[in-house]
């Protein structure tokens, strides 16, 4: 899987003669940092029929780009949030000498990440607007612990795939820029927890007793998907305004869109709107 | 103005998927009595697979307990009736919790505490290890040469038990090995199987597991057989386990392992009888439950979930025995030997 994912990009980089790019005198790089408060919502039916959502004001993305005949993107986002179903109370359990300890439930904790390469040739230029269409190799790796009184639960979703990449950008005049980036799966790799989140495989990867190799083997219990059991939808909108040729702020709303039917349904909705911070070079 | 149009659009792209919730999500269970209890009553009847095992018909009690929910009726009721209902499964992996509450167990022994002071770790520290008293991981491990007999106990099946193999090797002058899991509490069973390899001389298949895949009734993942693997230096003396009804959950599993290798035997009680694994659950109204959704056969076919793990030579302690400081089951083992 990795290596047709390999070869496509490959393909798309040297067939777009990227290797010319360096001669080129126009060239725009900036690495950007966004800050952001998101609007999380997961209904994980293999966990819970209940629909998990909160805000949350730890969401952060880096992100590089290179502009030319060939646009680059590659970004890393990160989200967490930590809802409950109901409000936290306290209750006692029982230790091995049979004493009553109290404690208290505590709110689920979800990691959301995402680290993601695009690559694309630039179709339609003018001096105003400019659009874009390549491919984005994404991946998507969420790693969630459920509290569930005594019986808590870590469930993984592991999305690695190929994306179509469309890229718009508006240049409103020299100060003021609109861009737009959409990303549509045409496969991906697919790893999820189980129905229920554990079976034996599960319990057999957990033999290592090593969180690496652990994770190793959760993620090898994928399958090569497309739209038939996952769907997913990535939208980024932003707004930049240069304050001169090195330094934009500005802001960005990002939607991303979760959807697994491998074996019951899994659906997310991720909205955040960040604050940019943008170094041009 | 141009800000404010894409402000405008960012809100209602927002709004638009807050409150096209109920198209997009499955049907969420409603906090009101009746809902949870239909949620939490059909959890059990699609997903708790040894219903038979533990000769109870759920339907029935579904006619028994439904009339007692009304919309009108309180999260204490609630916790009544639901717990009554639990209690029928009598399955130590299955608890509830609720706000205020200590955390309910379905199993009697637990619940009521039977036959909890049959045993008593304290008493072999003191009457029985005395100088060679050792612990380890928290004294999650008591360790040490009664005689000329190697004892381990175990009080739960997690790390802890990585260290087996070096109380193991300072037991290399004994005559053999006296394993403990009364009153054992479980943990994560898999720690056990990568670490017994020295109690066998070639693959020992121990028992097998199926675990539910979906929703149906006949969705279930292959059977997936666990077996112990020889690693490390043969350890050809024979071995002894102890069980009794504390012995739960991961213990129980342990104990299948050590009753499927030849040269253990076990002694004591027969086990708790919670042995698929059990998964956490929560309801709208914050109570969270357990439940279990395997089949865990032995390697010969039977299922011991329910009943427990029966001891090759059944022994218990008595009350007058433990008031007078002697573990009887203790006793027997060591003169096993």
């Amino acid at each position: 899987m990795i290596k047709k994912v390999l070869i496509v990009l490959i393909t798309l980089w040297s067939v777009s003669g990227i290797s010319q790019e360096n001669k080129d005198k126009d060239r725009i790089n900036n690495i950007q940092l966004n800050y952001g408060i998101g609007f999380f919502m997961r209904q994980d039916m293999n966990v819970s029929p209940m629909i998990h959502n909160k805000f949350g004001a730890a969401n952060l993305v880096f992100k590089y780009e290179r502009e030319n005949r060939i646009d680059q993107q590659v970004y890393l986002k990160f989200g967490f949030y930590n809802p409950h179903v109901d409000k936290e109370y306290e209750y006692n359990y029982f230790s091995w000498e049979n004493e009553p300890k109290g404690t208290s439930t505590i709110p689920h904790q979800f990691f959301v990440v995402d680290l993601n390469y695009s690559i694309g040739k630039q179709l339609l230029k003018s001096s105003k607007f400019k659009f874009t269409l390549g491919a984005r190799f994404r991946n998507t790796f969420n790693l969630s612990f459920y509290d569930m009184g005594t019986g808590g639960q870590t469930i993984y979703y592991f999305n690695s795939g190929l994306d179509l990449w469309l890229r718009f950008k508006y240049l409103i005049n020299e100060k003021h820029h609109f861009e737009a980036n959409v990303g549509l799966p045409l496969f991906a790799y697919v790893a999820r927890s189980p129905y229920m989140g554990q079976d034996s495989e599960y319990m057999e990867g957990i033999m290592s007793h090593n969180d690496m190799v652990i994770l190793g083997e959760y993620l090898k219990r994928g399958s090569m998907q497309s739209w038939g059991k996952m769907q997913s939808f990535d939208l980024d909108l932003s707004y930049t305004y240069n304050f001169n040729k090195k330094w934009s702020i500005g802001a960005s709303y990002w939607f991303a869109l979760r959807r697994n039917t491998e074996s019951t349904q899994l659906l997310q909705f991720d909205n955040t709107l960040y604050f940019i911070a943008k170094y041009n070079f | 103005m141009k800000n404010q149009r894409k402000i405008w659009l960012l809100i209602i792209a927002s709004f638009l998927v807050i409150s096209c919730k109920k198209e997009f999500f499955e049907p969420e269970i409603s906090n009101d009595p009746e809902s949870i209890f239909e949620a939490f009553y059909t959890d059990f009847d699609v997903n708790f697979v040894n219903m038979e095992n533990r000769n109870v018909n759920w339907d029935s009690l579904y006619v028994v307990y439904r009339p007692q929910v009304t919309t009108q009726t309180t999260d204490e009721e609630l916790y009544q009736i639901m717990t009554s209902m639990l209690a029928e499964l009598n399955d130590g992996h299955v608890s509830l919790v609720a706000p205020g509450k200590d955390v309910w167990n379905a199993n009697i022994y637990y619940r009521k505490r039977i036959e909890d002071d049959l045993f008593s770790l304290d008493l072999i520290k003191s009457s029985y290890l005395g100088s060679n008293l050792n612990t380890s991981f928290n004294e999650l491990n008591t360790f040490g040469i009664i005689g000329n007999i190697g004892y381990c106990h175990f009080k739960y099946d997690s790390e802890n038990i990585l260290e087996f193999n070096d109380i193991l090797e300072g037991f290399s002058n004994t005559d053999g090995l006296i394993i403990d899991l009364r009153h054992n509490g479980g943990g994560n069973f898999t720690t056990g199987m990568t670490e017994f390899g020295r109690l066998v001389e070639e693959e020992q298949l121990c028992f097998r597991v199926k675990s539910k895949s979906g929703v149906g009734e006949n969705d279930f993942t292959p059977w997936y057989y666990w077996s112990v693997f020889p690693e490390g230096e043969f350890y050809d003396k024979p071995v002894v386990v102890l069980t009794d009804r504390y012995t739960i959950s991961a213990g129980e599993r342990m104990a299948m392992v050590f009753k499927a290798l030849p040269n253990c035997t076990i002694v004591g009680d027969t086990t708790n009888g919670a042995i698929s694994t059990k998964i956490g659950r929560e309801l709208p109204n914050g109570f969270f439950y357990t439940i279990t959704h395997q089949l865990v056969e032995y390697q010969d076919g039977r299922n011991f979930e329910g009943p427990g793990v029966p001891p090759d030579i059944y022994f218990k302690n008595s009350t007058a025995g433990m008031n007078s400081g002697v573990d009887e089951t203790l006793e027997y083992a060591l003169s096993l030997f």
